[in-house]
Parts: structure tokens; sequence; C-alpha cells
């Protein structure tokens, strides 16, 4: 969540199939959120991206 | 225990303290991560000060002002150069405070200061700066007293703190020839020196009435010769119904600015409040739609304008007019509005409290990876270990029934507040004088708390899809 003080939630993405994954988030309320992916590559390199999840809404 | 408080070093300590904080502030604001729940800034600032502030006034007194590091900041700075101009009477006593007031609430909605943690640190420092620059253009407490947004927030929920700063004795005060509660106690080798500085924004103590005013500095108490004066307990609020003439202030039904300022507060706390739930962007994008503006700031100007203008008049004009009508009052419609208009200050109180209370402990344990975060980010070394997410506040829904809660408490003591003032007011008719402001009452405490029950939509208040 972009707001301060709000807790980041952490889950671990499971491999489906070459290249796939999959991870269940729960996005508790609407707003902004910011999706962070922390990837370490077969090598033991690692990778960080950002996804900006804007205006998520709320269910109807 | 007064003379505890108020020595020196203890307050020195406070300010370096939250002087360190700020420095720690604008240090990680800048070089920290520019994402919010992790940059120290954006945490301390907006979740941990915010929740601390409404708490401590309304659980201790105004004990942040007195502790405020800017003050620290201009005392060193007029070592070097005094002030020599007074504050120009044509810019008003309160009227900057208030303006400024809005604006920073205003700016807070438009420039989503709580996702942007180098607007944050931009913010604390332009704050000292200002401060800096007033305080040493003009003399006493120019800034606290006409100028800083915080300070008029704090001084107008300080009235309803359960202490003040009161003479131990009255009488001592009569006998008392040298009032260096306000003069400052002087060298008896050399009056012209100034050994402890007396009140900076104009209080005598003899004469003065609760909180208003009053930032908790305790240099009274360290100037008055005669230990006499002390933090004492009351009952909070009851200056409010108080009408007295008070010293640096004059009499409240006299101080439109005041007045102004208890409306701002209450109005304030409930468009802050909205301005967090869906509903609030629906409203704006249907401003948007229909007026045909695309401008965030435009339609944020058009609601702010609404909600602190607009708003507070017409309620209040109404039920001013009401009780002119009920009551066959003599007293013009502003006249009335200004008696009553503070009445509704604990229920400003009660909406904030909910409102940064919900922040403040649903946030309450991100502080620790933060902090851990942020020693890392400015040593390069993890000092206090690596951030651990661990237990991070209260569960959003449990903080529901406290909120609600407070909210009520507040409109309990608005409401107590109003007939206290229709006594003092109208005596015999004080019910037909209270009748209109705790039927305006009612209805915000209806709005305050569906506010409350509305879900939180947390983010940059952008607008379309």
């Amino acid at each position: 969540m972009a707001h301060a003080g709000m807790p980041p939630m952490r889950v671990r993405a499971v491999e489906r199939a070459p290249g796939v994954y999959d991870a269940a988030l729960d996005l508790t309320m609407a707003g902004d959120w910011v999706l962070l992916v922390d990837v370490t590559l077969a090598g033991g390199r690692r990778v960080a991206h950002r996804i900006d999840l804007a205006r998520v809404r709320s269910a109807p | 225990v007064s003379l505890l408080i108020a020595s020196f070093r203890l307050r020195t300590t406070a300010q370096l303290a939250l002087l360190a904080l700020a420095a720690l502030i604008v240090l990680h604001g800048f070089a920290g991560p520019q994402l919010a729940p992790r940059n120290l800034a954006t945490v301390l600032t907006w979740v941990h000060y915010r929740g601390l502030l409404i708490g401590a006034l309304l659980l201790a007194g105004n004990v942040f002002c007195g502790a405020c590091p800017m003050i620290l900041v201009r005392d060193i700075a007029r070592r070097f150069h005094q002030p020599r101009r007074r504050w120009p009477s044509w810019l008003g006593r309160k009227a900057p405070g208030l303006v400024l007031f809005a604006i920073v609430l205003y700016s807070y909605e438009l420039f989503d200061f709580w996702s942007w943690p180098a607007a944050t640190a931009s913010l604390v420092i332009g704050y000292f700066a200002a401060a800096l620059v007033v305080d040493v253009t003009f003399r006493g407490a120019a800034f606290c007293r006409h100028i800083c947004p915080v300070g008029q927030f704090s001084f107008i929920a300080s009235t309803l703190s359960p202490t003040e700063v009161r003479p131990r004795d009255a009488g001592t005060c009569e006998r008392c020839t040298t009032a260096d509660c306000i003069t400052g106690r002087r060298s008896p080798d050399d009056p012209s020196t100034i050994l402890r500085r007396g009140c900076e924004l104009g209080l005598f103590l003899p004469a003065k009435v609760g909180n208003l005013d009053c930032t908790f500095c305790l240099d009274c108490v360290r100037a008055c010769p005669h230990d006499n004066v002390a933090i004492a307990w009351r009952a909070p609020g009851e200056e409010l119904a108080d009408d007295r003439r008070r010293s640096g202030l004059g009499r409240l039904s006299r101080r439109p600015d005041l007045a102004a300022l208890a409306l701002l507060f209450t109005f304030a706390a409930l468009l802050n409040a909205f301005a967090m739930v869906g509903p609030a962007y629906d409203l704006q994008r249907q401003i948007a739609l229909h007026m045909g503006v695309q401008s965030e700031a435009a339609v944020l100007a058009l609601l702010f304008a609404a909600g602190l203008g607009a708003g507070p008049v017409l309620a209040c004009g109404g039920a001013a007019w009401l009780t002119r009508r009920l009551t066959a009052s003599d007293a013009s419609l502003t006249q009335v509005a200004i008696r009553f208009a503070y009445a509704l200050t604990p229920l400003g109180a009660g909406m904030w409290l909910a409102h940064y209370a919900f922040h403040f402990l649903t946030a309450l344990g991100t502080v620790v990876p933060v902090a851990q975060i942020a020693v890392t980010d400015l040593t390069g070394r993890a000092l206090l270990g690596e951030a651990v997410w661990g237990w991070m506040g209260v569960r959003p829904g449990a903080v529901f029934p406290f909120q609600i809660a407070v909210v009520l408490l507040g409109a309990f003591g608005a409401g107590m507040l109003t007939r206290g003032i229709a006594e003092r007011e109208y005596s015999a008719r004080a019910g037909r004088g209270a009748a209109a402001w705790l039927a305006l009452i009612a209805i915000l405490t209806a709005i305050a708390i569906w506010i409350l029950a509305q879900p939180m939509e947390m983010r940059g208040a952008t607008l379309g899809e």
C-alpha cells in the first residue's frame, strides 16, 4: 500500500510452469498498491521490479 | 513536580530529541526509498507524530509545543540576531495561522504528502525555515502565536486538555510587584539583563484563563520568583464556555478569529477524514464531470471551499438564525454564532482522535522495521538488524468501536458546552438557546459516524480512470 504506516504483505510465488509463477495476494482495501517483485535467478543474481497498481477499487 | 517538569534541561533534552528526529526525517526523506511505508519521513510524520500529538493534547497537555525543536533553533539564532520589529497588527492575530492551517490540509490532499517522503522532508525544512525567518524578524513568539498551523491546531485542542499552567495562589500574584511571569526575571545588578524570560505570548498569569495561546514552554514557571506557577489538573473543555476577559486574548465572545479557529478545527476534522474514504473520490469525479474540470487542484479547491468555507458558514449561520428566533435575542447573527462556535470543538477533537488513532494504532509497529531500514540506508550497515516485519499494529476492524466511542464522547462534550453557553447567555431560555446547536451537533455527529463507517481508500487523489 502506498500510504505510510501500512504494513507490507509478503507472499512467495510458486512455479506453475516453466517461467510462470503464481502468488495470491489479498488486497485488503481500495487505493494505490505497490507490488515489489524480488527474484533470485538460477545463478544467484537478484532482480527487483516495481509494479504500481493504482486505483484498486473495492469489490461491489 | 512542576519545577522538575519546568527544568530547563528537561525541556532542552526533549527539544534536542525532537530535533534529532526531525534531522532523521529529512535525511531519510531525501536519501531513503521513495516508498512511503518504508521511509521514516512519511511513517514518523504522518502516522506516529500525528497520533501522538492529538493523544498527548487530550490526555496530558500541549507538550509537543513545549518541546518544539524549532524554538531551540530560533533561540540559538537569536543569540546572533535579535528581532526588533513588532508583529504588524494589520496582518491580524490569528488570520495567517488560520489560512495556513487550511492551506496545509489542502496541500496534504493535493500533493499526497503521506505517500511522498521527499516532499515530507521538504515540508519539515520549510517549516523550520519559516519559523526561523519570522522569529528573527519579529519579537516574542510571533511564529507560534500568529502563524504556526500545528500551533493553532494545538491551541484549540489544548482547551480540552486535563491540565493547564496557572498560579498556585491568587493572593501571591496580587502582592507581586515585578510581574516576572510576563516581563521576565531580571538581574538585580543590571535590570536590563533578563535572566529568565517571561511569557513570549503575552499571557499574564494572574489574568490567564485556560490553555489558548499557551505553548506549555513553562517560561513563566521558571521566571516566577515566588515559585507560584504550577501545572494543575482541571475540567477539560470548561474554558470554552468561560467568557471572562483573558490575558493576551480578551473575551472569547469578541474574538471572531478564535471562533473561526474552533470551526476550522471541527469541520477540517470531518473533511480530512472524508478525504480518505471511497465516496470522496466518487464525489471528486462527479464534480469534475459536471463542471467540466480536469484539474485536481480545482476540484479539491471546490471541495475545500465547500467543506471549510460554505459548510461552516451555512451551518453556524442557520443555527444562529434559529437561536435568535427562538430566544428573541437582540444579538446579531455573527455574535450568536461566535458565542456558540466554541462548543463544537470537542466534536472536532473526537473526530481528529478517531482518524489519527486509526493510523497510529493500526501501524504502531511499523516504526521498528522502517527504523531498521533507515539505519541501514543511512549508515550502509544493518546496525539494528535486518527489517523485521512482525507485529504491525491493531487490526483495523478492532479500532472501529474506539473511533465511534471517541466521536460520541466528543458529541457529548459539545452538547454539555452548548448547554453551558446557552445558560450563560439566555438563563431562563437556555433550552431554546441550545436547541439549534444541539441539532447541529447531532447532524455533524451522524456525518462523522457515516464517514468512519465507509471503506477506506488509501491513495493519492487522482481523477479519472
